[in-house]
């Protein structure tokens, strides 16, 4: 930048070819910075013209959104930390939620035991879906697109694609209700919060799930069991997910059977952009912010009053710069073979 | 400066400063028409990020540089290369899924009248390039398939399609086995009656001494340095390189031998090779030498589960064991540091810290299942990196920002950290500075004393000769030789290494191999 002009002789042919590392790493800043400031921007430009977006009143709307969504998303991104992808997470989250609708609303089972009858769902197929990508060898892609497909029939299987009318009060609480004036999913948001990041950041599992989505092969032989890892996060994957779904059906106060469809676009935003905000590092809390932005983009959009096509083209847009500044940070790997 | 329209290569005053490092200070360096001018410095000491920025694939922050009078301010790496400049880098950049032809002539492809690749030019374009280095690599094959010194023969194949008249090597023969780097001093030298300018980086002081003309010093970002080679004795290069002086002997001592500590029978490898079958004592250095294709590295990972082995039994102890995943072997008190740093031994963008422990995580930085504790982590990661004088900015610097070597020597401290008690180093010193080797093999003796076993691979001779007490030298998979190092010599296991059968009958008739 500060380099002195010479007056050497250019071959004006050869001019002009921007040197390629450089760009590339100036790239990934742009797009990390960029985030904050664009969504900077949006909050300032959503306030102006809606001062409501500011209110009390909204930022719990925001907060009680975030709280729902970030379960699923913290799991999608212990999956995608170890190089995986999940995409079942939204029909665990509904099967789990119906389950539980179904045992206490029409079979009468009392709420704790539905509830947990729900999470253990998940944890089963979640179960299932790591046991397929570590002993059958299959593509987490390819798996879990079947365990989807094999979950729409189970949601319509429990009730016959009946949607649930909730009887028990004390479970809309989980969703609706508040504790000292702060709702109840943010309790259990900030305790799966410091959960999940005490185990991501603090414990060798977590290091080594890590270090697997870096290089497979050098953490094979270094001796980090990968197939129990990888394990690992498709069962945690599983058990979040169910979070998402059970709370959202409490919330609404009625199951259906696509209730947990927009968790599988939601929660792989926002785990998205949570692994590029710190750059790949620290990505429990890079999801969380990931998901505040998600939802306060709807949120102001919402307000705004726009229609549901503006919704998905945002949400796709946002999609498509989180993989984006992935690739970006991805190819300043030094495992990726860099140049042409 | 009446030459002027020699010099091809001219720096002036170049700076270059990454986060935490400044890796070129005010460098000014110059090449010459026609010479092989080699640049040697320590790990870290700024060489590639000199090529780097000749190349253009970093740009300087302050400084001008001129490739054959041209100040190349603005032109990227294309523009450079149509001014005739080539670079082999540093780290292997080939794709593993093509084929041999498909790297060589990548982004080059040859194509008929439609714009269909035209595969049978593109094989004889290929094949045409490759014969200037080697002629034993079929282009045709998948380079996946290749081993590692012919992956670097290809790389070399590839940096000549731009039919370049300066040729920058940053460290070719690191990966090169002793074969494959004779034929590639033959391509040096053939190069040199066509008038080619070379910079050639290496840490191996004789091959400096063999080909090259000038010499340029480097440490800290700094230019120490410029001269004729042979007007530098060596132990003056190496004070230049390291600002002080080492004792260049390896510190080997007579470690007392113990028990047999590894016993390995009738192992096949792979489907191809014969029975392998050899005892490792605690304190013993057992080096394996052997070319291309000889299988030294197929035994290793073999024994250490890396690769699913036919069949054979390993004892450790005297007591068999079963070892089928890497895993195994690390619970067996293995350790095996691979070939390939980059691909086998690093997670990229994660920090040194974070790199150095993963071996012994669990064993011995974690309380309970498995809290990691941070600290002892730090502690013992900064005493390795001053003990191995590892060239980084911190103990939290990703290991992908490190220097070549600097990046070897994460990979060693790593696997040292493990407190093993049978060490398999396979090529531990590779791109590796003067100074590093020398601290390593003094780590290593200090294994021995403790009692561990240590196999050492390696295709520097002179280094298996020097450090360990016993070779074994391996030919088509098999092993056809065992000697004591002190009864031999340099000679002989070159002799051996090329698949001689007698050496003591072939020496009496003049030497000849086979
Ligand atoms: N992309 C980068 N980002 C940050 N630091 C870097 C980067 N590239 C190089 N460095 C630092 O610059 C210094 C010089 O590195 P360089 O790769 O030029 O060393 P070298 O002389 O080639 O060493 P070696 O003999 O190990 O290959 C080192 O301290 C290294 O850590
Ligand atoms: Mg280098």
């Amino acid at each position: 930048m500060n380099k002195s002009n010479s007056n050497a002789v250019s071959t004006p042919a050869l001019a002009n070819e921007p040197a390629e590392k450089a760009s590339r790493k100036g790239n990934l800043h742009l797009i990390q910075y960029g985030i904050f400031i664009i969504f900077g921007l949006y909050y300032v430009i959503v306030t102006i013209l809606r001062p409501g977006f500011l209110s009390l009143g909204n930022f719990y709307d925001i907060f009680i959104e975030t709280s729902i969504i970030s379960f699923v998303s913290f799991g999608e991104a212990i999956v995608i930390a170890a190089g995986g992808l999940d995409l079942s997470v939204g029909n665990m989250a509904g099967a789990a939620a119906m389950l539980t609708c179904h045992l206490m609303s029409n079979m009468g089972y009392d709420i704790w035991v539905s509830i947990v009858a729900g999470v253990a769902i998940g944890g089963l197929i979640g179960l299932g879906n790591g046991l397929m990508v570590t002993r059958l060898h299959m593509n987490s892609l390819i798996a879990t697109l079947g365990t989807m497909f094999v979950l729409v029939g189970f949601l319509y299987g429990i009730t016959g694609g009946v949607s649930v009318h909730i009887v028990p009060e004390n479970f809309e609480y989980l969703g609706n209700g508040t504790f000292l004036n702060i709702p109840i999913p943010m309790y259990i948001m900030a305790v799966v919060f410091v959960l999940a990041y005490l185990f991501m950041e603090k414990t060798s599992y977590g290091r080594n799930i890590t270090m697997i989505g870096g290089n497979i092969e050098a953490c094979r032989l270094s001796g980090v069991n990968i197939k129990k890892l990888t394990l690992m996060t498709f069962v945690i994957c599983g058990f979040l997910s169910t979070f998402s779904g059970i709370l959202l059906a409490a919330r609404q106060a009625v199951g259906n059977v696509d209730l947990g469809e927009r968790f599988l676009l939601e929660g792989f935003i926002a785990a998205m952009l949570g692994t590029v905000i710190f750059n790949g590092k620290n990505i429990i809390t890079g999801t969380l912010l990931g998901a505040i932005f998600l939802v306060s983009l709807l949120n102001g959009l919402t307000l705004l009053g726009a229609g549901p096509q503006w919704m998905y083209f945002a949400q796709g847009a946002l999609l498509l710069v989180a993989i984006m500044a992935n690739y970006y940070s991805k190819r300043s790997m030094l495992k990726l073979p860099g140049k042409k | 400066m009446g030459g002027q329209e020699n010099i091809v290569i001219r720096t002036e005053q170049v700076s270059k400063s990454f986060p935490g490092v400044r890796a070129l200070k005010e460098l000014d360096f110059e090449v010459t028409r026609g010479e092989v001018h080699a640049l040697c410095g320590e790990n870290g000491a700024g060489k590639s990020t000199l090529m780097k920025i000749i190349v253009r694939e970093y740009v300087e922050d302050e400084g001008n540089i001129f490739i054959e009078g041209h100040n190349v301010e603005g032109l990227g790496i294309r523009g450079v290369q149509e001014l005739g400049l080539s670079i082999i880098h540093q780290e292997l950049n080939l794709i593993p899924m093509l084929t041999v032809a498909q790297n060589i002539c990548l982004g080059r492809e040859p194509v008929n009248w439609i714009g269909k690749i035209d595969w049978k030019s593109m094989r004889k374009m290929a094949e045409e390039f490759l014969s200037e280095v080697t002629s034993e690599i079929d282009v045709e094959n998948f380079v996946e398939n290749l081993s590692i010194s012919e992956q670097q023969l290809v790389a070399i194949a590839r940096s000549l399609v731009t039919s370049p008249r300066i040729l920058i090597l940053d460290e070719p023969t690191a990966r090169l086995d002793q074969k494959s780097s004779d034929s590639f001093f033959s391509f040096i030298e053939r190069a040199k009656q066509k008038d080619l300018t070379v910079v050639y980086i290496s840490h191996r002081l004789e091959e400096i001494y063999r080909i090259c003309d000038r010499v340029t010093v480097l440490r800290d970002g700094k230019k120490i340095i410029t001269e004729q080679i042979n007007e530098l004795p060596q132990t003056e290069l190496v004070k230049y390189m390291l600002g002080r002086e080492i004792t260049q002997q390896v510190p080997k001592e007579s470690v007392p031998i113990g028990e047999v500590k590894l016993s390995v029978k009738d192992l096949f490898p792979k489907e191809k090779g014969a029975n392998i079958n050899f005892d490792l004592k605690s304190g013993e250095i057992l080096g394996i030498v052997g070319s291309i294709g000889a299988g030294k590295s197929e035994v290793a990972r073999a024994i250490f589960g890396a690769d699913p082995k036919k069949k054979g039994t390993i004892s450790v102890a005297g007591k068999e064991v079963k070892i089928n995943t890497p895993q195994d072997a690390i619970r067996e008190g293995l350790a095996l540091i691979p070939e390939e740093r980059r691909d086998q031994g690093l997670v990229g963008n994660e920090s040194v810290r974070k790199n150095m422990t993963m071996a012994a995580l669990k064993k011995k930085f974690c309380v309970g299942p498995s809290w990691i504790q941070k600290d002892k982590e730090i502690e013992a990661v900064e005493t390795s990196i001053r003990t191995l004088r590892i060239a980084t900015p911190g103990t939290e610097q990703e290991v992908q920002f490190l220097s070549g070597g600097t990046q070897q020597k994460v990979v060693v401290a790593k696997w040292l950290m493990s407190d093993s008690s049978i060490y398999i180093f396979d090529e531990p010193t590779k791109g590796i500075d003067v100074g590093g080797k020398y601290d390593i093999y003094k780590l290593i003796v200090d294994l021995a004393r403790q009692g561990a076993g240590i196999i050492f691979i390696s295709n520097e001779l002179m280094e298996v000769l020097s450090l360990c007490d016993r070779v074994l030298v391996m030919f088509n998979g098999q092993i056809i030789k065992g000697l004591e190092t002190v009864a031999t010599n340099r000679e002989e296991l070159l002799f051996y290494v090329m698949g001689g059968r007698d050496y003591a009958e072939t020496a009496n008739n003049s030497k000849g191999y086979h």
